[in-house]
């Protein structure tokens, strides 16, 4: 169980990335603290911790993975009822899906791609396992056909509705954000009072997090087989050798997520039972041995 | 903080002196840790520069007494079934409290010196989630149970 200071220490993490600031003073912090029955003192220490190690937003390199081990935390806080309040969990969890959407790789060209269109819905709740590989076969599965897409953006009443538009169906650009604020009770924006442009304090990160790179490789196969799909008869053999590629990841590129997010949690010099559960679990959806983890905590610790 | 080999460098080298004796005993302890000689020459190498440099007077050897008890004692822990359910115990208890570089090292090189930094490395990362509970541990885990604050 997420201790209620590491939930409040992930709540100011993720809401000060959406910022692009450190804001203390942001109505979701003071709503958590409250929620949780945190004294100010619990909400400085966490202050103090995350001045000391968040730098300009680039978290020394480790952002991505900071921000994801902070997801986890207040997902399992939410999962484990220890914010009762529907309405924070509401603002929560859209803040969650809003930083996750944002994780997610840019990519211009998408804009005159129609296959854009076949991006995951913005509706709904991304799993933070997803950040970490190997849902190839989901998404594969997940495929929404384009009259789909339309109608339910038109239901949503999206003034431009083009497949091919990017406003209407790349994630985390400010028309769908608009759209999340209208139909939630409580707007985590609101809450946040607002954000910048960038997620950082000194102009726009050019970190990207390897396991995005990761998913661009997997989106672009992805495109090829519903090309394929929507193109042509289905050959079987030819779907399953695409299918074989959609699941070839670069074992590095995990390896390198998870040793970003073993640096993480090992931050503060500490690590605590919650954050021993997360590796695991981490080690089994990545498929990533005991021995690979040994090594890198002792190369982690030999850096 | 002291590890096994070390406090028995230390009991061996009392006087100032080692006897023959207690060179046997040393090596009899070796043979039971399972002691990879590698890591006995970094430990003889470094009890040798911070303590025996320091030292002045010379005598008999007569540590080799006490430490033929201490030994027989922490060969009688090796060979004990619960040692491994011990450590284990030991690594998850140290995450509960929260547990800081410093003490994984520590953990991680005192069970190395006979063959169980997995164990407690296991133990540590929730690998075999050993829910067994000990009141007193052996006498070979007290120096690892004393600098994890279980006391």
């Amino acid at each position: 169980m997420v201790e209620p200071e590491r939930i409040l220490h992930s709540v100011m993490v993720i809401a000060f990335e959406r910022k692009g600031v450190i804001d203390q003073d942001l109505k979701i912090i003071k709503a958590v603290q409250d929620e949780l029955n945190l004294t100010d003192e619990d909400k400085f220490d966490a202050l103090e911790h995350i001045k000391k190690f968040r730098g300009n937003g680039d978290w020394s390199g480790k952002r991505d993975a900071v921000v994801s081990v902070a997801i986890d935390r207040i997902e399992e806080a939410i999962e484990d009822n220890l914010i009762e309040s529907s309405s924070i969990t509401n603002a929560l969890t859209k803040l969650i899906n809003v930083t996750l959407n944002e994780q997610k790789p840019r990519n211009n060209s998408t804009s005159n791609d129609p296959l854009a269109a076949f991006e995951d819905d913005e509706e709904e709740i991304p799993d933070t396992s997803l950040k970490f590989g190997f849902e190839g076969e989901e998404e594969e599965e997940e495929v929404i056909p384009v009259e789909l897409i339309e109608t339910k953006e038109d239901d949503e009443d999206i003034e431009n509705n083009s497949i091919v538009s990017q406003e209407a169906f790349s994630l985390g650009d400010s028309e769908v954000d608009d759209e999340e604020v209208d139909d939630e009770e409580v707007d985590p924006f609101d809450l946040i009072g607002g954000r910048n442009n960038t997620n950082s304090g000194n102009g726009e990160s050019t970190y990207r997090d390897p396991l995005d790179e990761l998913m661009d490789e997997v989106d672009d196969e992805e495109l090829q087989v519903e090309t394929i799909e929507l193109g042509s008869v289905d050959d079987e053999e030819e779907s399953d050798t695409e299918s074989e590629k959609e699941t070839v990841t670069s074992d590095s590129q995990i390896i390198e997520m998870y040793r970003m997010m073993l640096d993480t949690v090992w931050v503060d010099d500490i690590i605590d039972p919650s954050e021993v559960a997360l590796l695991a679990r981490k080690r089994k959806e990545l498929d990533i041995s005991f021995e690979t983890h040994m090594e890198l905590v002792r190369e982690m610790l030999e850096d | 903080m002291k590890t096994i080999f070390w406090t028995a460098l230390d009991l061996a080298w009392s006087d100032g002196s080692m006897s023959k004796k207690g060179a046997l005993i040393i090596e009899k302890l070796h043979d039971a840790m399972g002691l990879k000689s590698s890591l006995r020459e970094e430990i003889e190498d470094s009890f040798a520069r911070m303590v025996l440099e320091e030292r002045t007077e010379r005598g008999e050897g007569t540590g080799d007494v006490e430490l033929k008890s201490w030994v027989d004692g922490i060969i009688s822990d090796l060979e004990s079934e619960e040692l491994e359910s011990q450590i284990m115990c030991l690594g998850s208890k140290a995450v509960k409290k929260g547990l800081s570089k410093e003490k994984w090292i520590f953990g991680i090189n005192f069970t190395e010196e006979f063959n169980q930094s997995n164990t407690f490395a296991e133990g540590v990362w929730m690998e075999n989630d050993s829910n067994i509970e000990f009141e007193e541990y052996l006498s070979i885990l007290q120096p690892l149970e004393n600098e994890l604050n279980f006391k």
